[in-house]
């Protein structure tokens, strides 16, 4: 039997476009106006993420500031004699490492599930005025530099700051602490500060992902019996670990980079030993020292790891829970 | 299909937009450089009224790398002010360019991204001159000056052995310096008396500076506090006392630059020197007498008179302590204290080391190449301006308006045709920040300055007979073993920036810089030693002896050209 030709045509008009249909040529044909407001973003990346790219010759060359850009690409090969100076004989290599390392996994391993429970609680307050307040004083440290916010830390953390005060007003110790002076507090202090600064911004991921859980399915199971406490555990958790698995995995691939500006501010000579991670080295070696070809060279050896690290974390995260990033 | 049409406009539009937002504010503007008509305040006699190619003012951008110099962020056109003065001499205007800190990574920066650069620069660190130089981006002044100043006096009668000592180290003359000081210019203008025969040949930086009313209150003099035990002792007493009610601080240290000013003045009074008893270079660090540094820093830091938050502060915090008074000593740079502003400020010379050992300063014969070098940038719009400019602040007619303001008003000539500063000359010289008077350090004479002005007396000048009183005390010490150095200034390039020699270098500051602060922290006689044999043990790991080794040939070298033998005096 023919289908009418109105029917076929309204059909052809409603049907959702096949695979095929999703080309490039297509897209632009039809969808034109929204992918235009994509080219400030792909200029952006081209111009500040694509184009310093060929700045990675450096690590190979014997470049020198005073060669200007054009250097990068007549400056002599050097045999790899960078990556030798930062891998062979560098007593700092085994500390900067240590130091990245260890700030990354101990403040991943307390501020995720701390940003979470943070969101978990969050989520459970009824009053809507005094949730805002909440989420509106914790967000706005996310807002300050850490050049100000750090400043203050360092005021509050002096051996004459508030901090000490409280501390000896309450007996907890009988003289100061030098948080900022001794080197086995600079990890403590590092991954406090910036838990405090992004604790309120972080859980703003998890609650838009517990605004997206079915709420039927509180609604079972408080009829089924289940507590706050129950409902938390078996329905919000579950319902928000992709966005979770996804933080982890960003965490992971991020795990050898640090917050340049918050490690920069808290450190001084006397904290060095547990403060230079690799970020402020690349800083010391390339600008400080004007060696731009060996900053260059642990520049690039750190990208290749956190790329091995987002590969590494999103396969595994793919296995475990079904979920990853691509 | 109109709409689509329309919104697609819309669209696009809206993205460009957003595309020319995005990727166009990275760029620094200098719109008063290419428009100074534009940019000139209003109705200034001064800037309508200047000389130049252009008949107007133009404004020049002035970079610099010294973050505590600190000129008037605005130019005052005012005739009647120093730089309105200057701008109507000279036909410019500046604007400064002095970042807060990391100057020279700024300056990096600028060298590698190519733009333009700054019309004049005026930085401090040899490497940074050595950069500036291989970039082809600064003028040699000879060149610049027979250009577009051809009568300059630069040309005739700049210093030789200042010439000399900069063609050395720069391998032509690239930088004009600041401070000049030198046998040469000294023959032009001669010392005006033994205060600043005394300045020249006693006086340095580094040193201790005691609070005499602290002292006073202790019931000790400054004889008492000559000796290192005398000194403990006193800090003892000291430990106790309030000022105003807030606790007096016994030591304080040059907070986070504290290495390189307070070590190194321990250093000098403990006897530590660059040869041994041989005439060999070493590092200080591995001279012996460093020990004894360190273990006065870990005596004093066990004892509490000093917290090691002070090796974490900045210069300005370290002002504003020893403007509070309830500092005791200050060991470090005093030229970076402001010490002078409060005449309880004394000094007891040169700490005498329980070992024994003798106090040493070394001392240059030779003429120095200035603090502050400054630059004319290839790149400038206004070479001609700049080169009269240049002529113009280095003249005596220049120097007498930037470093003593205007006669009359700032100062008046005595009878034998000395300067005499008048209280606004003063006052205004302090408040170089705002008024201007005093405030072009890079241009600063210290020769001219000795000859042409009255030595100044308690009444004339207080402060600076308690700066010369303070920073001599050191070197007129008869305990002080005065020495030449002249061959014992390594130059910055020793080790070129890629080299295996440069790498170490870098690795060693960095190490020392670590571990010289868990010294001083040990909380033990027995931790101490243990990290400073930990310090000498990797220090030769590293590599330091191979850079003495290169350091040492050139020392030698240096040694038979000026004909001067220096060997260790304590080891």
């Amino acid at each position: 039997m023919a289908i009418p030709k109105e029917i076929a045509f309204a059909e052809k008009k409603t049907a959702r476009p096949k695979l095929k249909s999703f080309k490039l040529g297509y897209d632009i044909r039809t969808q034109l106006e929204l992918k235009s407001m994509l080219i400030p973003a792909v200029l952006f990346i081209f111009l500040f993420d694509f184009t310093p790219l060929f700045g990675l010759l450096m690590a190979f060359k014997d470049f020198e500031p005073v060669m200007g850009v054009k250097g990068i690409f007549t400056a002599d090969w050097n045999n790899f004699a960078h990556f030798k100076r930062i891998f062979v004989n560098n007593f700092q290599l085994w500390p900067m490492v240590r130091n990245t390392l260890g700030i990354n996994l101990l403040g991943a391993a307390v501020s995720i599930p701390c940003t979470l429970l943070f969101a978990l609680l969050l989520n459970e307050i009824r009053s809507t005025r005094f949730k805002s307040l909440v989420q509106t004083v914790t967000y706005l440290p996310h807002f300050l530099s850490w050049v100000i916010f750090g400043g203050l830390f360092i005021t509050l953390l002096n051996t004459d700051g508030i901090v000490n005060f409280l501390l000896m007003k309450l007996h907890l110790i009988d003289k100061p602490l030098q948080f900022l002076a001794d080197p086995k507090y600079f990890w403590g202090v590092a991954i406090g500060t910036g838990l405090l600064k992004d604790i309120g911004w972080g859980a703003i991921l998890y609650l838009a992902a517990m605004a997206g859980v079915d709420q039927s399915l509180y609604e079972a199971a408080a009829i089924d019996g289940a507590g706050r406490f129950k409902r938390m555990l078996h329905i919000t958790i579950p319902g928000i670990l992709p966005t979770l698995m996804v933080m982890i995995i960003f965490a992971v691939s991020g795990m050898l980079n640090n917050n340049f500006t918050q490690i920069y501010v808290l450190q001084n000579s006397l904290n060095l030993p547990t403060s230079q991670v690799i970020d402020t080295y690349v800083y010391q070696t390339g600008l400080l020292n004007f060696q731009f070809s060996s900053a260059t060279a642990i520049g690039l050896m750190k990208s290749v790891f956190a790329l091995l690290l987002l590969f590494g974390a999103n396969t595994l995260s793919k296995k475990i829970t079904k979920t990853g990033l691509f | 299909m109109k709409i689509k049409k329309r919104s697609f406009a819309v669209s696009g539009l809206l993205a460009l937009s957003m595309a020319v937002t995005a990727c166009g504010g990275s760029g620094t503007k200098n719109e008063s450089a290419s428009s100074p008509s534009a940019s000139a305040p209003a109705g200034t006699a001064a800037a309508s009224s200047a000389p130049g190619a252009s008949g107007s003012a133009d404004k020049a951008v002035w970079f610099s790398t010294v973050d505590f110099w600190n000129p008037p962020a605005t130019w005052n056109t005012d005739p009647n002010s120093v730089e309105g003065a200057l701008t109507a001499k000279t036909g410019l205007t500046f604007e400064f360019n002095i970042p807060a800190q990391d100057g020279d990574t700024k300056l990096n920066l600028m060298l590698v991204s190519g733009k333009s650069f700054p019309d004049v620069l005026t930085v401090t660190n040899d490497v940074m001159v050595k950069k500036l130089i291989e970039s082809g981006k600064v003028w040699n002044l000879e060149e610049f000056l027979k250009k577009y100043d051809p009568d300059s006096h630069i040309l005739k009668d700049f210093p030789a052995d200042v010439k000399g000592t900069i063609e050395e180290r720069d391998g032509g003359f690239y930088a004009y310096p600041s401070h000049i000081n030198s046998a040469d210019q000294r023959k032009v203008y001669p010392p005006a008396g033994q205060f600043y025969v005394d300045q020249v040949d006693y006086a340095t930086n580094n040193g201790i500076l005691v609070n005499s009313n602290i002292l006073k209150e202790i019931g000790m003099t400054l004889e008492d506090i000559k000796t290192e035990a005398g000194l403990f002792k006193a800090y003892e007493k000291a430990k106790g006392l309030k000022v105003d009610g807030a606790p007096v601080i016994p030591l304080l240290v040059d907070g986070k630059g504290y290495q390189g000013s307070t070590l190194s003045f321990l250093q000098d009074t403990f006897g530590a020197m660059v040869v041994d008893k041989d005439g060999n270079y070493h590092d200080r660090l591995l001279a012996p007498e460093t020990k004894d540094s360190l273990n006065f820093l870990f005596k004093a830091m066990k004892g509490g008179y000093f917290e090691p938050g002070q090796m974490t502060v900045d210069n300005a915090a370290v002002k504003a302590d020893i403007a509070s008074g309830r500092v005791f000593t200050f060991i470090g740079n005093t030229a970076n204290t402001s010490f002078q502003l409060n005449d309880y400020w004394a000094s007891s010379g040169p700490i005498l080391a329980d070992s024994g050992k003798k106090p040493t300063l070394g001392k240059s014969k030779r003429a120095g190449g200035g603090w502050m070098k400054t630059f004319i940038s290839k790149d400038t719009k206004y070479p001609e301006k700049l080169a009269k400019w240049l002529s113009f602040m280095t003249s005596k007619e220049g120097m007498l308006l930037h470093i003593y303001g205007l006669e009359g008003i700032h100062y008046k000539f005595d009878q034998e045709g000395r300067i005499v500063k008048t209280e606004k000359g003063l006052k205004d010289a302090a408040d170089y920040m705002n008024t201007g008077l005093f405030a072009f350090w890079p241009f600063h004479n210290t020769t001219f300055s000795y000859s042409i002005q009255e030595p100044p007396t308690e009444t004339t000048d207080k402060e600076a007979v308690v700066a010369n009183r303070a920073q001599s005390a050191y070197g007129k010490s008869k305990e002080t073993k005065i020495f030449d150095s002249s061959a014992m200034n390594l130059p910055a390039n020793l080790f070129p920036a890629s080299s295996e020699n440069a790498n170490i270098e870098t690795q060693i500051k960095t190490y020392k810089e670590a571990q010289i602060a868990k010294i001083v922290m040990a909380k033990s006689e027995d931790e101490f030693n243990k990290q400073y044999d930990e310090l000498i043990a990797q220090l030769k790991k590293l590599g330091i002896e191979k850079l003495d080794t290169e350091r040492n040939k050139y020392i030698q070298q240096k040694n038979q050209e000026y004909g001067v033998d220096v060997k260790g005096i304590n080891s």
